[in-house]
């Protein structure tokens, strides 16, 4: 080891932070060196020196000073905490969150439903939709470009299942697509300009639509989607019992239970469950029997049993 | 550094882990233990006492903060006296900076060798050396460290007054083995260059 280097590891040296190779090679050099033995005598005194400045001691509040400032961070912090997530209430709330989502998703599910329900909707007979009416009219140009846009987006995808049912299927269309613009206009102040955009106001129009519908006007087919419970079919024959026992045989056919059968006021009064996805065959099989209103009419798109009220009347 | 209290629940590390289940009690066990030594770093960084206790403080309230990120590897005492370090520091540059709208400036650094190392050095009084009682002697070595550059100066201050290893010096200030060795070995020289100055040998 050189001179130079020996004497950069002095201080070093004094601290034992060599290794043993080093400080053989030190040691060697200071045998030899009467300038480092000398620096290496004042380095260590300078050390000494150094060592001799004394401690301040903290000031007697200091303690209790910083706990204070602590104590004060530790409330915050739990304060912030409580707020926002107890740790007692951490579960639960979860568990109302875990629920809150599930709701949401199964009442979206049930409720947003894509066009093609107008191709699953059921024919209504003439109460409902006043077909006549509608053909001297013709199919009404629609009065918005966004109607205009929707037509050929829904009809050919209608697989008609009867003559006249497409004829009739039509005119519902019809008849929500004036609803649907005059909603529109009533919102004129913002009109949608896409198909994106309309038909997600037909569906927020579902959502709102239940108790907006009067129970007198013919139910819009934007509100037949969501039925409200249970559903209630009106039949016009001639011969109630008949066709009473006609419809528990086809409730039973299709899968459903009857609840109770009974006569008030002249009137058969059927009240059961069938399958969801089976009420459009119970809808047409009770329309086959005679002038018949549904309300709501089905939508064929709801999962497990729904409740249905039959009243039948002689006209 | 206490080597017995490096485990149990007595340990830094158990009052650490204690304080952060919310026993403030543990964190106050901390405080009594570290207090001194990381009020003697500041106050050798600032060398105003009061400013020294601020700094304590405020080191200790941003240690709690901060409790969650303490590596468990970490030394405790080490962890602590950087941040009392790093508050330290913005301190004196707080006061650097309030100094520096000051029009003239008394205490620039006076460039000695490679870099920075001297501040304001004693004037050369030879007749003391005999003389010096042992406080002199105390208040001669101190100026001879506050002339120090402030990299110098803090490895000196771990080493030689607070009696760190190197390993915990380049822990606590960030720095490799290496550059701790040569500053420290720069730094003494430089204590040893002005004490041999200021009284004329040692």
């Amino acid at each position: 080891m050189d001179h130079k280097a020996a004497r950069k590891k002095l201080s070093e040296y004094l601290d034992d932070a060599v290794a043993d190779e080093e400080r053989r090679a030190i040691e060697t050099h200071l045998e030899s060196c009467a300038s480092c033995r000398d620096a290496l005598a004042e380095l260590r005194q300078t050390i000494g020196h150094i060592k001799r400045i004394e401690d301040v001691d903290p000031p007697p509040w200091m303690t209790s000073r910083i706990m204070a400032h602590v104590r004060e961070e530790a409330q915050r912090k739990w304060s912030w905490r409580r707020l926002f997530a107890p740790a007692v209430l951490r579960p639960a709330m979860s568990g109302v969150a875990i629920a809150f989502v599930t709701a949401v998703a199964i009442y979206v599910y049930q409720n947003i439903q894509p066009e093609v329900s107008f191709r699953e909707m059921p024919a209504l007979p003439e109460a409902a939709a006043p077909v006549g009416q509608e053909k001297e009219k013709g199919p009404a140009p629609p009065p918005k470009k966004v109607l205009s846009e929707m037509r050929p987006e829904a009809t050919p995808k209608a697989a008609p299942p009867q003559r006249r049912e497409v004829a009739q299927d039509q005119a519902i269309k019809d008849r929500a697509m004036e609803d649907l613009s005059r909603k529109d206009e009533e919102k004129a102040a913002a009109p949608p300009t896409a198909m994106a955009g309309t038909a997600a106001q037909v569906r927020e129009e579902m959502m709102q639509a239940p108790g907006a519908a009067a129970p007198a006007a013919p139910p819009a087919p934007a509100e037949l989607a969501r039925p409200a419970a249970p559903y209630r079919f009106t039949l016009q024959a001639k011969d109630t019992d008949a066709a009473a026992t006609e419809i528990k045989g086809k409730i039973a056919r299709l899968g459903g239970t009857v609840k109770s059968s009974q006569v008030s006021e002249g009137r058969r009064i059927i009240r059961g469950e069938v399958p969801a996805t089976k009420i459009s065959g119970l809808s047409r099989a009770i329309g086959s029997l005679g002038p018949m209103t549904a309300t709501p009419a089905p939508s064929g798109y709801n999962k497990g049993n729904v409740e249905i009220l039959v009243v039948i009347s002689s006209p | 550094m206490d080597e017995q209290k490096t485990t149990g629940v007595d340990s830094d590390a158990g009052l650490v882990a204690s304080a952060l289940q919310g026993d403030l009690s543990a964190f106050e066990a901390l405080v009594r233990r570290h207090q001194k030594k990381m009020l003697n770093v500041a106050y050798q960084i600032t060398r105003d006492y009061d400013e020294a206790c601020e700094v304590v403080q405020e080191a200790f309230l941003s240690a709690y903060k901060n409790l969650k990120r303490f590596r468990a590897e970490a030394k405790v005492s080490t962890w602590l006296v950087a941040i009392a370090i790093n508050c330290a520091r913005n301190r004196r540059r707080q006061i650097a900076s309030r100094r520096a709208r000051m029009p003239l400036s008394l205490d620039a650094p006076i460039r000695i060798g490679e870099g920075d190392l001297m501040r304001d050095p004693p004037s050369n009084d030879p007749s003391a050396l005999e003389r010096i009682e042992e406080e002199e002697l105390r208040r001669l070595v101190q100026r001879c460290i506050d002339a120090l550059d402030a990299d110098f100066k803090e490895v000196l201050i771990l080493r030689d007054i607070q009696d760190f290893s190197y390993e915990e010096i380049g822990e606590a200030l960030a720095l490799r083995g290496g550059t701790v060795k040569s500053r420290l070995s720069r730094a003494r020289e430089a204590v040893k260059d002005c004490l041999q100055k200021t009284m004329g040998g040692l």
